[in-house]
């Protein structure tokens, strides 16, 4: 089964469990991929249908199902992509002055992959994803794009990056991205119709008269996201895109970014850096942690011994909760605002952990083993 | 109408909607028409000099205000979006092509004088035709002659000065010719107190050695050839002719309501002073002194009794007024409509304003705020150091250097970056 078999059959279980706002961003991405016209016609005419029609469920139903039937049929005779590295960075080095460098860094990025990158603040993040866009240049080591590009600006466009705090967009947003669409090759039949689709599928159908002045700081970095989906990038990267969202919110970019680096046909790779670890964890395919400027990974084989590490919330005190942690051979326990973290040995489990809980009552509000998180290098 | 435009571009020429090109042109082209309008209404010459429409001054500062505030309003919303510095993809003369555009507008903004100077010309021009102007013209010139026209210089004479007595030498002292050639210190020079015309002696001060005036629509050989065909007529006492060129004079005063309390009988008679013509009375050649801008005479020569001192007779004509304006006239038709350097000079405001507005839009603020301030630093440093050492063209060749410095600083980075 291809990798579009299996997506359109999620799509179909979404659209048989009436979850109607899932499916139609994924048929919107569908449309995207077919890259027709005649689809985009389609699925604008059904979105503004629906504009209007938002409560008639029977209906909404049975016109997304031979939407879907028909995209289908188009896109089962499409070639699907494969995944393949697109960026190789080798030993990457960047030094500012004495007091901070990044690296050495080596990471490999595939297309379809997301890339999350954590650590402590003023750890390299940023300075590694600015390295990645090519806005700063190695002081040694080496960054390989593994595709076509004639110049360093003809590169640029194909990398987009998103910094944290984004420019103000003067003028209407949907002027922008009209912009945008245009600049990148959009021809004036599709532009509207690919700008709709793109608007639609980032939730802001709703905004897209509005001015830059008038959104909350989670729709703006939503509207970067629309101006880059039009960019039709090879990679993207974002610092911090979940910071000024809610946890829904969060949950929500999150689940787009899987799907719009995951596509079949156009898939992109994503870097992203985030301090959500575990909703970034949960995401994405490799974590890369750095801490003053040095990369740790997860799983690492040189990480030789594998201790057993458990975030927990208690209202017991320290000295208490050492003393019945003492059975589990705990090595250390530290608390750090109001959480504890406790290491044991490597044979100790999470079942050992609760087991011992139960039987001494310790109370509880929160168990996390983050034995393979890397919520573990926050650990001193 | 703009607007439907504007979509069409974006969609299609995305550069060409960001610069607002058609609309930015569309309102430089109307800023020209209107500005022609505004000319055309400047150049209405009033003959009689009582209603004179004087808006130029006005027109240029309200333009130069008008230009300020269609900039500002337009570089508003051509900075509201940047396709370079947001690195969308772009062709690769894009960005020239971009610099091209803002020339354009910038020159079409700049230029708003021209059309004012043309539509004011073409109007001055409008009045007469060419012919018609210089016959005019003609009749103004020479009637100068019976009015209160200057004399011409006389003779310039040489005796050597052992034969001078004291008495005589007193008596030529006046007439010394001081400036000019080389002189001989031996001998002593003066202009004669006579002119020789066709054989006949006349005083320097007699009617027949009036100067014309000069007009553009005239040539300086036709001028002469004018004043000696009077001069003709006066030598020969052709009275008929000398009566036709006054009649002529006083109905274009007639014509444009001017003042004058001559009449044909009585300005002959009072001027025309047969056959030594140097007993004539100076007519007063203005209603009121300075009328108008330029007067037109010095009237140093006006009168034979000595300089700076003028004895006019009652007798007026307002030859002032017509003179000026038939002079608005001719030289509409003998000024070419673009004065080279004029547009030369708009040219190189249009190519600054250009590079200013382009550099701003392809670097930072701030790159652009140094270069501004690093321009003004070395400027100072060259200057003073220029005046330090005195040499001549010195500041011309330092910067010149450090341009060609620059030059060949870029091309060193471009050739790294090729490699």
């Amino acid at each position: 089964m291809t990798e579009f078999e299996k997506q359109f059959r999620e799509v179909q279980e979404l659209l048989e469990f009436n979850d109607f706002n899932q499916t139609i961003k994924r048929v919107i991405d569908f449309t995207l991929d077919t890259e027709n016209i005649d689809f985009y016609i389609k699925t604008n005419a059904f979105l503004n249908w629906l504009d209007h029609n938002e409560k008639e469920d029977e209906d909404k139903k049975t016109r997304l199902k031979t939407l879907l039937d028909e995209l289908h049929v188009h896109l089962r005779e499409k070639e699907c992509h494969e995944h393949q590295t697109i960026i190789s960075v080798k030993n990457l080095q960047k030094v500012y002055n004495a007091s901070f460098g990044l690296g050495p860094i080596n990471l490999a990025i595939k297309t379809g992959e997301i890339i999350g990158l954590v650590g402590e603040n003023g750890n390299g993040k940023t300075t590694l994803l600015r390295s990645l866009c090519g806005e700063l240049h190695p002081t040694s080591g080496t960054i390989n794009y593994q595709f076509q590009y004639d110049d360093l600006y003809d590169l640029r466009t194909k990398l987009v990056y998103i910094p944290q705090r984004t420019d103000t967009w003067r003028g209407s947003m949907y002027e922008n991205l009209e912009f945008t669409a245009s600049c990148y090759g959009y021809s004036p039949e599709e532009n509207n119709l690919v700008v709709d689709l793109v608007i639609t599928r980032l939730g802001l159908r709703k905004f897209r008269k509005h001015y830059w002045n008038n959104l909350s700081s989670g729709y703006k970095m939503r509207f970067e996201l629309a101006r880059m989906l039009l960019r039709k990038p090879k990679i993207l990267l974002i610092d911090e895109p979940l910071a000024n969202l809610d946890i829904l919110a969060q949950q929500t970019i999150l689940d787009d970014f899987r799907n719009i680096a995951n596509s079949a046909f156009r898939p992109i790779a994503i870097v992203l850096s985030s301090q959500q670890l575990y909703e970034v964890e949960k995401t994405s395919n490799q974590v890369v942690f750095l801490k003053r400027g040095t990369q740790k990974n997860l799983n690492a084989e040189n990480d030789v011994t594998k201790n057993c590490i458990i975030e927990f919330e208690s209202s017991l005190n320290l000295s208490d909760l050492k003393q019945t942690l003492t059975a589990l051979e705990v090595i250390s326990l530290e608390q750090n605002g109001g959480t504890f973290i406790a290491t044991f040995p490597e044979k100790i489990e999470m079942n050992d952990f609760l087991k011992v809980v139960i039987n001494q009552s310790i109370p509880m509000t929160y168990i996390r083993n983050i034995s393979n998180s890397t919520r573990r290098f926050f650990v001193n | 109408m703009f607007k439907d435009i504007q979509k069409k571009l974006l969609l299609k020429y995305p550069l060409l909607w960001n610069t607002k090109f058609v609309p930015m042109v569309a309102i430089g082209l109307l800023l020209h028409v209107i500005f022609f309008g505004l000319g055309y209404l400047d150049g209405t010459i009033d003959f009689s000099n009582r209603n004179n429409i004087d808006i130029e001054v006005t027109c240029i500062l309200f333009g130069v205000l008008l230009v300020v505030i269609i900039v500002i309003l337009w570089l508003v919303n051509y900075f509201k979006n940047n396709s370079l510095k947001s690195f969308y993809s772009k062709s690769k003369y894009s960005l020239f092509y971009e610099w091209l555009q803002i020339f354009v507008v910038s020159s079409l903004l700049i230029t708003f004088y021209i059309p004012f100077s043309v539509g004011k010309q073409l109007h001055q021009k409008s009045y007469y035709s060419l012919e018609e102007t210089a016959n005019r013209c003609k009749t103004i010139s020479t009637a100068a002659m019976f009015i209160d026209g200057s004399f011409g210089d006389t003779e310039l004479d040489s005796i050597h000065k052992s034969k001078l007595s004291e008495e005589d030498f007193k008596q030529i002292q006046n007439q010394v010719a001081e400036n000019g050639i080389y002189r001989d210190t031996n001998y002593h020079y003066f202009y004669k107190d006579h002119i020789v015309f066709k054989g006949k002696k006349y005083n320097q001060f007699s009617l027949l050695n009036r100067d014309t005036f000069e007009f553009t629509v005239i040539s300086r050989e036709q001028d002469s050839l004018n004043r000696i065909q009077v001069q003709n007529l006066l030598h020969q006492n052709n009275q008929a002719e000398v009566k036709k060129l006054m009649d002529n004079y006083l109905s274009l005063i007639r014509q444009h309501n001017l003042a004058t309390n001559l009449t044909l009988d009585k300005w002959f008679e009072i001027v025309y002073k047969a056959p030594q013509f140097d007993e004539f009375l100076y007519i007063q050649p203005y209603l009121r002194e300075h009328e108008t801008y330029n007067y037109y005479n010095s009237y140093d020569y006006a009168t034979k009794i000595g300089k700076g001192e003028r004895k006019y007779s009652k007798y007026f004509v307002q030859q002032d007024v017509l003179k000026d304006k038939y002079e608005i006239v001719s030289e509409a038709h003998t000024d070419s409509f673009f004065k080279i350097e004029m547009i030369l000079g708009f040219l190189y405001g249009a190519f600054g304003l250009s590079i200013l507005i382009f550099s701003f839009r392809v670097t930072s603020g701030k790159s652009w705020l140094i270069a501004l301030v690093a321009t003004g630093v070395i400027n100072i440093v060259y200057g003073i150091f220029t005046a330090i050492t005195g040499v001549e063209n010195m500041y011309a060749y330092l910067i010149l250097f450090t341009i060609l410095g620059f030059i060949f600083y870029f091309f060193l980075i471009y050739a790294g970056f090729k490699s």
